[in-house]
Order: structure tokens, then sequence, then C-alpha cells
């Protein structure tokens, strides 16, 4: 299992490379002159030529682009990621502001929808037909059909604005961060992006149960005579388990994704408000970082789906 | 004897309710299973073999039902309406296994992927005799693999199913069926997904069981051969009806309905050589939602007339044991001769 | 004889059926088994029903309304709906519905074309690439890996932000995200297909490894696409108004039902004040999905033979 899990993630370096690489091509390519968003406007018109010159060899505009892409890879090695374009801030220190936020955000939606999305998915498959199942079957439907935005804001005019059980948007008031005194914030983006994702979940589940459940050793386990609890829970959802599990964790870019757009509507300080900040401003550092650091999330998720199903699924072998 | 006969089987009707249609998949089988005999139910494939099986355990899909007809099972002195039986509730779901057991065709898929051998079986023993410990359990299921001829079995036991051979699967199904010693084995082609040297095996297997345990068989294949060599009893079927039921030796040898004749012609015979004429049975198999009005077999049969056409054979006994539906079964014998 | 056995519904259901059948009303009338079972879903038909309103009502938008799009009018600043303004304006004087339908057209076309153009590709390299094998599949692979490690959004954005906010730019990038996960799926239903008895027989035969590939083994892997195809319109017209209502996607003065939307981004007062702004456009963006979402699921039941019922 060590040995399995060090061999993938060696085999992840020539992947990061190509992508971080292909991610500092892409911004190369970006319109404009990075230096016009460095100097406020009016600073640059009172500037000669020279001293932008000057400022352009301080931040090392002026190399040539491999070089500049080979000294910020090992700057990253070094842990460093650079400083923000605009304000001379460590992009390190930037993420790691951002970076509890959108974890927060994540992992709370991410357990809403694993769990209410397994549990609804298997209740509707083992009712099928029944009045339940149509029921869960519409409503994910519906679920997957509405934007996470207009579900957002649906929200926060329901909750938020006339009902006034929760805010509308933040994370927390200044002086007030302790966990529970955070928590009425969290509770309206979570859910949104959390039920976003159940709707997917469910649907899945609820297919994979049904297909698991209409297999042959479905039937010997009713041939043997157990109870129909035990032939549902012990041997089809113990087998419809594993492509669930390896569903979620190929959802993930798809939350975090999600997570960009929630941030934004409910004035979420994560990642991706920086994300979108940077793209306005083509502040590479961060654009770049923040890039990075998503392709990780999403390797390393599945590298654990990997795990996760070679522990579940005897069948298969870590080799 | 009559106290030899411990499944009961009359008159059975099932239908199945799949894709908005109606479809009458059993239409009056009437069978007994004997202690310590092999009833074998031959047929081709769709002609309600497996249906015949399962609903014996009730384990038919949610769209469909058992219309008509009995199923008794002779328990000890008392006598169980199986067809009354709640479908999954605890009576049934207490003869599942313990009385009558049940391996399908295919091992590779009949067994979950997902736990140890041992441990599908153990579920079984621990559902039926709950009060062992997890020891007892463990030498139990040890030992019914032992019987079924796995070498090494305590190591075996702890393997998944995909760590088995084809053959090794089949038997270690039939140690699950037979873990609790059920009075009744019922095994639905158990042999189409081996080849045909390990299926030697399996048939030798469930011939030792015959034997030794006296259990009563019924044995579902859709080939003759297996006929000759397994059967004490045979059913031949055909579109949901048993049209040729008896003793082996008087089936085989006397068959009385076409279509049994037109089997036999169809498949070659060991040892005769290479020049024999083989008939395949003439035309198509009908669609079971477009059935002939009268005999299901009518638009195949060399001897089918205006009556045919109409009516339904009714079950005609030659002898005590022996019963034919076909109205012109005595011009199909002597034309035979 | 204690035989009450409770009819439940599923038993009355089975009466029905039974009647019938013995009546001779049950036939097999539609030859396409496919076919039959789509109209037996009644959700797919109401999806395509619905379907065909929104993209009847989008594509001849000038019979429906008298205004354009994008036609300012400052007297007429957030009216709401009466006689004149089916559904109100918008802060700049713009009629809602119109901009609605004419935003439908844009909406629809970018969903439907990204899902074709990423088909096109997916397709075609996961039919003759997974049916070749060798190391071009191993390195399409490897990139449509890549291409799915991202949250398709980053690399969206990224993109936009090299290249400039453009129609054909937005469509582009679509295509160019969506044909991995089209790919994939195509592949494994070939690497299937392809072990099959029949395609090994025409390969004995000699026949062409192009004539194999989309004459035999295209039609049967024809179902799963379809069902893709349809899910991807729906995903990228989602992407579209997600990005669009962010202010990241179509230029502002495209309307597409993103665009629309667009206004209220963060203004809770306009969402408080003026529902018209953004309940009609959020309600048919919504619809529309839901119809092609159940097509979709209908198209999925009906190429799938295993699924009885």
């Amino acid at each position: 299992m060590f040995n399995y899990i060090v061999r993938k993630l060696l085999g992840m370096i020539p992947m990061l490379l190509v992508i971080t690489f292909l991610i500092f091509v892409g911004i190369e390519m970006m319109p404009g002159d990075v230096i016009d968003f460095l100097i406020p406007m009016d600073e640059l018109a009172r500037m000669t030529p020279d001293e932008v010159n000057q400022v352009r060899e301080a931040l090392g505009l002026n190399q040539p682009m491999l070089f500049r892409y080979f000294s910020w890879l090992w700057g990253i090695v070094r842990g460093d990621l650079g400083y923000s374009m605009q304000n001379s801030v460590a992009v390190s220190k930037l993420l790691l502001d951002r970076l509890p936020a959108t974890l927060e955000l994540s992992i709370a939606a991410l357990l809403i929808s694993t769990f209410l999305g397994s549990f609804l998915g298997v209740i509707s498959a083992i009712r099928k037909g029944k009045i339940a199942d149509n029921v869960l079957s519409m409503a994910g439907m519906i679920g997957v059909a509405i934007p996470q935005f207009l579900f957002g804001l649906v929200c926060i005019l329901v909750f938020g604005i006339y009902l006034k059980w929760l805010p509308v948007g933040g994370r927390f008031l200044p002086g007030k961060e302790a966990f529970f005194e955070r928590l009425e914030y969290l509770i309206m983006p979570a859910m949104v992006l959390g039920i976003s994702m159940t709707a997917g979940v469910m649907r899945y589940s609820r297919a994979s149960m049904l297909d698991s459940m209409n297999r042959d050793y479905v039937k010997t386990a009713r041939s043997k005579g157990l109870s129909e609890w035990k032939v549902n829970l012990f041997h089809g959802l113990r087998v419809a388990y594993t492509p669930v599990m390896v569903l979620i964790g190929f959802r993930l870019p798809m939350l975090i994704g999600g997570s960009l757009v929630i941030e934004q509507i409910f004035q979420w300080p994560g990642v991706g408000i920086l994300f979108t900040d940077a793209i306005r401003s083509q502040n590479t550092p961060i654009i770049m970082s923040v890039g990075l650091f998503m392709v990780l999330i999403v390797l390393v998720s599945s590298l654990l789906v990997d795990v996760l199903t070679a522990v579940l699924d005897p069948r298969v072998k870590l080799s | 004897m009559i106290n030899d006969i411990v499944v009961k089987v009359r008159d059975l009707h099932v239908y199945f309710y799949t894709n908005q249609r109606c479809n009458k998949v059993l239409n009056g089988v009437s069978f007994d299973i004997k202690k310590g005999k092999t009833l074998c139910v031959v047929g081709e494939s769709g002609c309600g073999k497996s249906v015949t099986a399962n609903t014996i355990l009730q384990l038919l899909p949610e769209l469909s039902r058992i219309e008509k007809g009995s199923i008794e099972y002779q328990k000890d002195d008392q006598l169980i309406r199986i067809d009354q039986l709640q479908k999954n509730g605890k009576q049934m779901r207490k003869l599942r296994g313990e009385d009558i057991a049940i391996i399908f065709q295919d091992p590779m898929t009949a067994l979950n992927p997902v736990y140890t051998v041992g441990h599908q079986i153990r579920e079984m023993i621990f559902e039926h005799i709950p009060n062992l410990n997890k020891k007892q359990a463990f030498e139990r299921s040890v030992k019914s693999l032992a019987e079924m001829g796995i070498s090494a079995p305590e190591q075996r036991d702890r393997e998944y199913p995909h760590q088995f051979s084809g053959g090794m699967r089949q038997r270690a199904m039939i140690a699950m069926a037979m873990s609790c010693a059920p009075k009744v084995l019922i095994a639905d082609e158990p042999t189409t997904a081996l080849d045909v040297t390990i299926s030697a095996q399996i048939f030798d297997l469930i011939n030792e069981l015959k034997t030794q345990h006296e259990t009563a068989i019924m044995l579902i294949t859709h080939n003759m051969g297996v006929v000759a060599e397994m059967a004490d009893e045979v059913a031949v079927m055909y579109m949901g009806n048993i049209v040729e039921y008896g003793k082996v030796e008087d089936v085989l040898t006397q068959a009385r309905h076409p279509y049994t004749r037109a089997l036999l012609r169809s498949i070659p015979v060991l040892g005769k050589g290479k020049d024999q004429v083989l008939e395949p049975v003439r035309g198509m198999t009908p669609d079971p939602f477009n059935r002939p009005k009268g005999c299901q077999f009518c638009p195949r049969c060399d001897f089918a007339t205006e009556l045919c056409e109409n009516k339904m054979p009714p079950e005609t006994f030659i002898d005590e044991n022996h019963y034919v539906r076909c109205f012109h079964h005595e011009e199909v014998i002597k034309h035979a001769k | 004889m204690s035989n009450t056995i409770r009819k439940t519904a599923l038993d009355r259901k089975m009466d029905r059926l039974l009647a019938l059948e013995e009546q001779g009303q049950l036939k097999t009338n539609l030859k396409s088994r496919a076919f039959r079972k789509i109209l037996a879903n009644k959700l797919a038909v109401l999806g395509v029903v619905l379907f065909t309103i929104i993209v009847l009502l989008s594509v001849a938008a000038p019979l429906f309304t008298k205004f354009s799009s994008t036609q300012l009018d400052l007297r007429s600043m957030l009216t709401a709906p009466n006689e004149t303004h089916l559904f109100g304006t918008d802060q700049l004087g713009r009629d809602i519905w119109a901009r609605m339908l004419y935003g439908g057209r844009i909406s629809i076309l970018v969903g439907f074309g990204s899902a074709i153009g990423a088909a096109l590709i997916g397709v075609t390299l996961g039919i003759y690439v997974g049916y070749k094998g060798g190391w071009l599949d191993s390195i399409i692979l490897k990139f449509s890996e890549i291409f799915m490690a991202f949250p398709q959004i980053i690399i969206i954005l990224i993109v936009m932000a090299i290249t400039k906010a453009s129609l054909t730019n937005i469509v582009v990038i679509f295509i160019l995200t969506g044909w991995p996960s089209m790919y994939r799926m195509t592949r494994s239903q070939i690497l299937s297909i392809k072990e099959q008895d029949y395609i090994q027989a025409l390969r004995a035969f000699g026949i062409g490894d192009l004539k194999i590939c989309f004459k035999h083994m295209l039609p049967n892997a024809i179902g799963p696409i379809f069902v893709n195809i349809t899910l991807s319109t729906a995903m990228f017209i989602l992407q579209e108004s997600a990005l669009s209502y962010l202010g990241l996607g179509v230029p502002p003065e495209v309307a597409t039902w993103g665009n629309i939307l667009n206004i209220v981004n963060g203004r809770f007062d306009y969402i408080q004040q003026y529902w018209w702004l953004w309940v009609p456009t959020g309600a048919m963006l919504t619809i529309f999905i839901l119809a092609i979402n159940f097509i979709g699921d209908g198209l999925r039941d009906a190429s799938d033979p295993t699924q009885l019922g």
C-alpha cells in the first residue's frame, strides 16, 4: 500500500510539470502589458521609460519565458510562490489566508452531498417506482437542472432577506470569529453548494444501487434466506458503493469549480475570489499558484479514490 | 411411495408483467420432486425452466406473480403451501437455504465479489443456525468446502471469489447451498458456464449428494445428454408447459410427444459414428406475446391437426408416472416404430 | 384457507394488465422498442414538448416580440411587467421578454454547438484511436487526464483571460474542455465492443479499419453518445450562464440567459425589488435544462436494453 502511494505520487510529477507549463504558457499569452496593472495609472504616466524598465527588471519580467518558468518552479519547491504583482504580498501568504475559508466551505459541502446524496439515492432505489422514489427522482432532476447561482439567489432571497434567518454573505463579523459564531455564515453557502452536488450523487447512487440489486449475487443472498434489509445493505449497497465513491472523487473538480461560483455569490472570502480577482487583473503568480493548487487537490483526491477503491473492492489490486 | 414426495407442484401459472405487457410464462406446470431422486427439467432457453426453479423459492422479479396453482413442501409431517407464503416473509426466508437451496447458472456472478467465500457460506449458516459461535461456524464452512472436494479449505475459506476458478466457484456455491443440509437442491443449469470435464465433476458431486444425503434434486438443463446421465425423472418443457413427464427410461425410449422426439433427434449419440442424421427442431420458437391458441408446439409439429390449433391438450397419463400433453401421442409412438 | 393476501398497488397494476392482455388490447404496434419506451416515459415526452416550445420561441423570436434585445429605452427603466413589456424592462430600459427570447438563441446555440463540437472530436478520437490502440491512444488518454484534472471552470477562466471574451471563443473553449469526457466515454464503449466476436470476424474478413470503426462500431455505441450529447448540452448552457452571471463569460452586450441575470449579481436590492429582472429568465433557463435532462434520461432508458420496466 505504502509503495503504491509513493509510486503514484512520483508518477504525478511529470503530469504536474506539463500542467504547470501549460498554465505558464497560457498566462504568457495574456494580452496587455502586466506593467499596466502593477503601477497605478497616474504614477505610470509620470514615470520615464527608464524607470518603467527598472521596475520590469526588478520584477524579473525581462528574463526569457523558460527562465521565468523554472525560477518560479524552483521557488515552489522551496515553498516560495512568488509575490502578488499588485501589492508585493507573498502569494503563499495570500493563499494560506484564503485557504481555510475555501476548505471549510468545500468540506462542508462534500460531507452534505456525500451523505445526503447516497442516503437518498439508496432509499430511492430500494423504493423504486414508489412515491418516495418518484418524489426524490423529481427533486433530483430539478436539483441537477437549476443553476447553482440561481439556487443561491433564491436561498439568499428567502432565508436571508425575507425570513432573515441567515446572513446573506460574508464569513464572519469582525471580532466574532469563533467557529460557532461563524457557523450561521457557513450554513447557506455550504447547503447551496452541497445540495446542488447532492442531486448528482443521489441520481448516481440510485442507478448504481439498482444495478447492484439486479445482480445474481443479490438473488443468491435472497436464496440464503437473508432478510430484505440484509440483502439490500450487505449485498446491494456494499457493492454499489464503490462506484459512488469513485464518482464523488471525480466530482471534486466540480466541487471546486462550484465553490468558485458560490464564493462569488455569498462573498465568501476564499481562494475562488482570489482567483477571479487575479484573472481580472492578470496577476500571473496568483493565477499560476491557484491553478497549481487546484490541480494538486484534484490529483491527490484521485489518489485517495484509488486507495479507497482498493480498500473497498478486493478485486482491485494496487499495482 | 407417496411420502417420498418432498415438493409437489400442481397446475402452476406464473405471469410476468414487464414492459407494460403480460407474459404468461408458466401455464399449468405439475411435477414432483422426490427424496433421493433427481428430476431433470429440460427444454430450450425461454421455455420457463428457470422461472419454475425460482418460483419454488419465490425468487421471482417484482413485476411477476403466481396466478394459479400450488406448490406444496413436505416438511417432516407438516405440509407447507409455499405459494401462499409472503414473498420475502419470515416463513419463506426460513425455508430458503434451510430446506430448499438453489445454485445458479453462472458461479462468476452468483457469488458476491467483495466478500470472502467463507464469509458468504457463514452468512447462510448464521442465518439458519444462529446460536453458533464464530469458531464453530468457521469449522462448519471449512467442512462444507472440504466435502465439496476443495483442497486446502481453510485457506480457500479466506479467499475471494475472483481467486477461485470457475469450477471451484461452483463447488463453493454448492458448499454454500449444502451448508445447512437442505432437503431439496435446485440446480439451475449449474454447468453452462463451465467446460466439459469440470461439469462432469460437478455432476458427480451432485450425484453423491443424492445418494449419500438423500437430497431431492431438481436439475435444470438444456442438454439431453445430461438428462440421460443424471435423471431419475424428466420433465420436458416447451413454452411454459411440461409437454412430457415421466421416468427417464420411459421418456427417452418411449417418447410420446413430438417435441421430445424432435429434441432427441437433434442431438448426436456418442459412439454411433459420424454419419448420424441430425435434425434440428423445425421452425422458430413463437413470440411469447403472440402464442398459438391451442397446443404451443402446433406450428412446428408434424402431427398437428385442427384440434391442436384450437385446444391445449390436457395432461394425458400413459401410466401412473408418465404423462404427455399431446392429442396424437398414440400416433407419434406408432410412427416411431 | 388463509388466502387473504392483501392486494397491493402492484397487484392492482398487474390485474389491470392481465385484463387488458386477455382482451387482446395490448399490441406491440410500434416497431421500434426504443421509440415505444420513450413514448411510455411521460417525462421524456414532456421534455420534448418543453424543449420544442422554447427552441421555437427563440428561433422565431421576432414573431413573439416587437422589441429587440439591445434597444435601450432610458425613459422606461425598470418598469414592472405590463401590456407592452410582458416581463418588464431592465435598468437600461431593455425589454426582458425580448432579451429572454434572443438570449435563448445564443445560449442554446452555445450549448448545443459546443456539445456537438466536443462530440465530433471526442467520438472520432474515441472510436478510431480506441480501436487502434497503441502509443497514440496512451498519449491522448494522458492528455484527456490532464484536461480532466483541472476543474473545468478554472481552464475556462484562464483561457478566457488570454483570449478576448467572445462567442466563438467561448464555444471553442467549451469544445476544448468538453471533448475529454466524450472521448473517454466513447473509448470505454469501443474497448468492450472491440472484443466482441463480430468485430473479430470483420477483421478476419479484411474489412478496412475506418469502415469497421464508423460503420460497424459507431452504430453500436450511438445510444450512450446521444445521451452524452444531450447531457453535455445542458452542462454547457449551465456553465455559460454561470460564467456570464459572474461577468466572466460572453461580452455583456450580447444577450444570453446568463448575461441577463448578470444584472442582479451582487445587487440584493434588485433581487428583492425587481423580481422580473431574474425570475422569468431563471425559470426559463431551469425549465430548458430540465427538459433536456428529461430527454436525456428517456434516451438512456430507451437505449439500454437491460432496463426493463
